[in-house]
């Protein structure tokens, strides 16, 4: 498997861990229920190449 | 109304830029008007982002964010931290570089703040279009901000490009010039929006396919994780069972994206700032969770996709695609997305790639 592909897998799969053991509560609008799971998620009009 | 994360993407000095860049988004822009954003604007930004969001990142955009001048920023800095946030506070900046110099390069370094550079490529693909109002070309400013920023300590430095009939058939070119100059990540754009009188700069689809498809193989063939290109990351996270990384491939996340102008305008997008329409009120006049809580009906609307999106095989990983382009695109935002057959094209090629 090439490193980038490697690379994907494994922040992939941490953030799935650090998801499930944080027991996050969100107490906004329904379609924010996923917060916990996208939290580097970023603006598509900028790039500060730090976000993970 | 407390979610987790919230983006507000502060405009300091309107859209107000230095750059007459051919593709601007924003059009004409108010050069007479230089209003800063005021320390009474600001505070209410800040506190009224705590109480919305556990943790906020502030994205200071533009026009170009850098024309209202170090001494601003170090005091809008300072009175950040007069405000109490539950979680993480982030600051980041949208620039077009051609300020940056030692001093600049300082505040970012010692303030923790990420940089995002808009790039086209090389010299003589990026001179084409961003240009300054005497029609100069700003590539050298760019690579010198780069290495202001490098030699001062500044390892994180991501890039916008946006891919037009100028650039689209140079990906080699392009790639090649985002590595050497020394940034770790970037993010493609595909010009595809409808301002008047950029028709002639919108590549076609199969020549994006073309240049994405290429992008793609010269990532993999460089097999480098510390250059990272976003396009590509969030088919990638979707394939490995995550999420995509941007607001515009994840369905329903606009509202975690909160735009207000220099005179505290909010806006349902910072790319909708030109258009009263999509402005949902005044920080100064009515409290922000208010003004968003008000704006859920639009909000809605734009989460209003054509049907066949909701099983299309790539919806994890494209989310019906931005709101704002889809408008552009087509009047509505019920409107496929402009770049449809495009991202299943390309999401197809790096399926296969993965599948190898």
């Amino acid at each position: 498997m090439s490193k980038i592909l490697k690379s994907v897998k494994e922040t992939v799969e941490k953030e799935k861990l650090i998801s499930a053991s944080a027991n996050v509560q969100s107490d906004c609008s329904s379609s924010c229920s996923d917060d916990a799971y996208c939290d580097d998620y970023s603006d598509s009009y900028s790039d500060d190449g730090d976000n993970d | 109304m407390l979610c987790k994360k919230r983006t507000i993407i502060i405009q300091p000095v309107g859209i107000r830029c230095n750059l007459a860049c051919k593709y601007c988004y924003h059009g004409k822009r108010e050069i007479s008007t230089k209003t800063v954003i005021s320390e009474e604007v600001l505070q209410q930004i800040y506190r009224q982002s705590a109480e919305i969001a556990e943790n906020v990142t502030f994205l200071w955009h533009g026009g170009e964010p850098l024309l209202a001048g170090i001494d601003f920023f170090e005091r809008a800095l300072d009175l950040q931290r007069s405000v109490r946030f539950i979680g993480r506070v982030r600051n980041t900046i949208q620039t077009n570089g051609t300020l940056i110099d030692e001093e600049w390069t300082k505040l970012f370094v010692r303030r923790q703040m990420g940089v995002s550079i808009s790039i086209d490529g090389p010299k003589e693909l990026h001179d084409i279009n961003r240009v300054d109002f005497a029609g100069c070309g700003s590539f050298d400013r760019v690579i010198q901000a780069i290495r202001f920023l490098h030699s001062g300590g500044k390892t994180h430095i991501g890039s916008v490009v946006l891919v037009t009939k100028t650039n689209v058939a140079y990906p080699d070119e392009v790639y090649r010039a985002l590595k050497n100059s020394g940034l770790s990540s970037c993010a493609f754009h595909f010009c595809s929006e409808t301002n008047d009188g950029i028709s002639h700069l919108i590549p076609t689809i199969e020549e994006g396919i073309r240049f994405f498809r290429r992008v793609f193989d010269l990532w993999m063939r460089d097999d480098d994780p510390s250059f990272r290109v976003r396009n590509f990351l969030n088919v990638l996270r979707v394939l490995y069972g995550g999420q995509p990384l941007d607001c515009a491939s994840l369905y329903g996340s606009c509202h975690r994206f909160v735009g207000i102008n220099n005179l505290g305008d909010v806006y349902f997008c910072h790319r909708l700032a030109t258009r009263s329409e999509f402005r949902l009120g005044n920080i100064l006049e009515k409290p922000l969770a208010q003004i968003l809580s008000d704006a859920k009906p639009l909000y809605a609307e734009a989460n209003n996709i054509p049907n066949e999106c909701f099983s299309c095989e790539w919806f994890p990983a494209c989310g019906g695609g931005c709101p704002y382009e889809r408008l552009m695109a087509g009047g509505s935002f019920n409107t496929r997305h402009p770049e449809c057959e495009l991202k299943v094209n390309l999401f197809s090629y790096i399926k296969k790639y993965v599948g190898k």
